[in-house]
């Protein structure tokens, strides 16, 4: 336990410079923008002087090191500045639009770890029955497959196939029905919301029109982290430890979860770059489906030239991406006893 | 360049492996087609790729136009192929980019980790920085980019150069610290070599083995970045062929039920990416020598 809390202070203590970084390559950046905030704020008319009192109050005048540690300093308090487009605080729209995303997300994660990834492993594990070798050819068809689609194609074919033709799924307009109003927002998932306040309507629409962005991320980065997956268990099968345990005649289903810990590590690391890539990357798949999530509100700020919105965004994004890095190597620590010996 | 082809010739593990692999011939023979398209393709097209046509909108495809027209009257089919030029430029050479100057650097990073002084240091701090750039969600960084510097096939070679140094820097590293404890570099340090001969003639050549390999998943995947970003409307300006934006022009026309403007730029797109991993997967097996085993070739 002393050796766990050694590593994760070392961990934790390397976030703050990571996040020190990215905050000032986006300031240098953001600042590169051909736009001026005050001005846009301020609108054409407004005079001169008006305009400068702006700039001073927002915390852009001065050296851009001294603009910096202003920005800091707000931060700090909680403060991430004010979306001059929508007009709300960064931190009210990105409570607002995250959790639509983050639902995306945590589903699709959920889907690959609980439903694809035991039948994948199931293949590996040595029992050639009927459905591991129907689960063999159709993943091998999947790994080449998965990779290859731009996943707003294949959201958009979906929506053509399910619902221009056949009917079946919802139109492509949102997280609900029209007709229905948000649960009360407590988390902001409307699935848990909804679960929380017993809101059944809203829980059966917020999933009707889950399923098929959640399909289509699922399918098309499962695939990565599912390819991991198979290569660290193979790599594993033919070890010498899972060879012992065979020879002690160890029962086959307790083989196969030594087997399928052994994964662990490759699939958190994996999982971590898709998140990752995700949390800006699902705007394609959100477009398709008007979602009105994270990456939008991304892709907003940025044709705007909305500074405080954009470095509130990518500040958030850092965070939550380095957390899941440390969700990783937190993982890392309990499968692999190796690690925890070095301490 | 003609030795090497010569021996091609005889190499008859070449051969037989491709036969036995067809998906991965499959994706060899496409992956040549594809450059082939990206050079001449504007020439050798139907018809216009940017000429705005109205009286020919959304035409279903047909003998005239293979891939139908889309909501400009512009024949879905030529601007597909015109994309070719488009897509690959940027996607290659960002993943060039990103191999010429991660793995170098990686290669010295994992040569110099862990020594005292400075050029330990300076191994660390490499890594440190390339975490900083892992820590950036990807497509904010793209967009950030695009803002700050303008959509340009520059800027957007510039975000997959940048997005796959550290993989590169790391993968490189990481072979070189495996060969670093090999005999043959104590070899070479006992007969006198310097540092830095000793890594460009002996380290070098053999930590960039799945360096190579990497290349052409990271094309396939600077493809996407490129298309994705096109789609959302950050990347390639849209009179240029690019197939993410011609996804995104064709997008509104499939809830009407006019699928192909939106349907065949994505299914070419996705099929060069397919012929792009299994290039790679081709390029790691006939690299390596066990394979020529398995199928009873001796090395």
């Amino acid at each position: 336990m002393k050796y766990f809390l050694r590593y994760i202070k070392r961990r934790a203590l390397f976030i703050i410079p990571q996040l020190l970084g990215v905050l000032l390559i986006t300031f240098f950046i953001v600042r590169m923008i051909p736009a001026d905030p005050a001005r846009m704020i301020a609108g054409g008319l407004a005079p001169e002087e008006g305009v400068q009192l702006l700039r001073e109050k927002m915390g852009l005048t001065g050296p851009v090191y001294k603009q910096l540690l202003i920005y800091l300093g707000k931060v700090i308090k909680g403060d991430l500045g004010v979306s001059w487009f929508t007009g709300n605080t960064v931190l009210q729209d990105i409570k607002l639009r995250l959790p639509a995303t983050l639902e995306l997300l945590i589903l699709t994660l959920l889907v690959t770890f609980f439903i694809m990834l035991p039948i994948v492993l199931r293949t590996i594990s040595g029992k050639k029955n009927i459905i591991t070798k129907i689960t063999e050819k159709l993943f091998f068809g999947y790994g080449m497959a998965a990779g290859a689609f731009p996943d707003f194609w294949l959201a958009l074919i979906l929506v053509y196939l399910f619902y221009s033709v056949l009917g079946w799924a919802p139109a492509p307009a949102g997280r609900l029905a029209i007709m229905i109003i948000p649960p009360t927002r407590i988390t902001g998932l409307y699935i848990l919301d909804s679960l929380l306040t017993l809101n059944f309507s809203a829980l059966f629409s917020s999933i009707r029109h889950l399923i098929l962005p959640v399909f289509v991320l699922s399918f098309v980065y499962g695939g990565a982290i599912l390819k991991v997956a198979i290569v660290s268990g193979v790599q594993v099968k033919n070890s010498d430890f899972i060879n012992y345990a065979k020879i002690c005649a160890l029962p086959n289903n307790v083989i196969h979860k030594y087997i399928t810990k052994a994964t662990y590590p490759s699939v958190a690391t994996m999982s971590a770059v898709v998140f990752g890539f995700l949390l800006g990357g699902a705007v394609l798949v959100e477009q398709v489906f008007s979602w009105s999530g994270f990456g939008q509100y991304a892709i907003q700020s940025v044709v705007q030239s909305d500074y405080f919105a954009i470095q509130g965004v990518v500040l958030i994004s850092a965070i939550l991406m380095l957390l899941v890095y440390i969700l990783v190597d937190i993982v890392f620590f309990i499968v692999d006893p190796r690690i925890k010996s070095l301490g | 360049m003609v030795k090497t082809i010569m021996k091609l010739r005889k190499d008859r593990f070449l051969i037989t492996y491709l036969f036995r692999n067809p998906l991965q011939l499959f994706g060899i023979i496409y992956f040549f087609i594809a450059i082939i398209l990206a050079l001449i393709g504007p020439i050798i097209i139907p018809n216009s790729p940017t000429t705005p046509n109205p009286t020919a909108r959304l035409l279903p495809p047909s003998s005239k136009y293979w891939f139908g027209t889309d909501v400009n009257g512009m024949c879905v089919f030529s601007r597909t192929i015109y994309a070719f030029r488009t897509d690959l430029i940027i996607s290659l050479t960002g993943a060039l980019l990103a191999m010429f100057i991660g793995a170098p650097i990686g290669v010295f990073a994992g040569f110099f980790d862990g020594r005292k002084g400075i050029s330990g240091f300076f191994s660390s701090l490499i890594l440190r920085i390339m975490d900083v750039i892992q820590a950036f969600p990807i497509f904010v960084l793209g967009l950030l980019l695009v803002a700050g510097l303008g959509p340009s096939y520059l800027n957007i070679i510039l975000l997959i150069c940048i997005t796959n140094l550290p993989s590169n820097l790391r993968l490189a590293r990481s072979e070189v610290l495996i060969i670093r404890e090999k005999t043959y570099i104590d070899a070479a340090r006992t007969a006198g070599n310097k540092a830095t001969r000793i890594i460009f003639s002996h380290a070098m050549p053999n930590a960039l083995t799945p360096v190579l390999a990497l290349i052409s998943v990271v094309m396939g995947f600077g493809i996407l970045l490129t298309a994705g970003l096109s789609f959302v409307g950050a990347g390639i300006r849209v009179p240029t062929p690019e197939w993410g934006s011609m996804i995104s022009i064709g997008a509104p026309a499939i809830l009407t039920g006019e699928w192909w403007a939106a349907f065949f730029p994505g299914a070419v797109m996705a099929i060069t990416i397919f012929s792009f991993s299994m290039t790679g997967e081709a390029i790691t097996a006939l690299m390596d020598p066990l394979e020529r085993v398995k199928l009873g070739f001796s090395q």
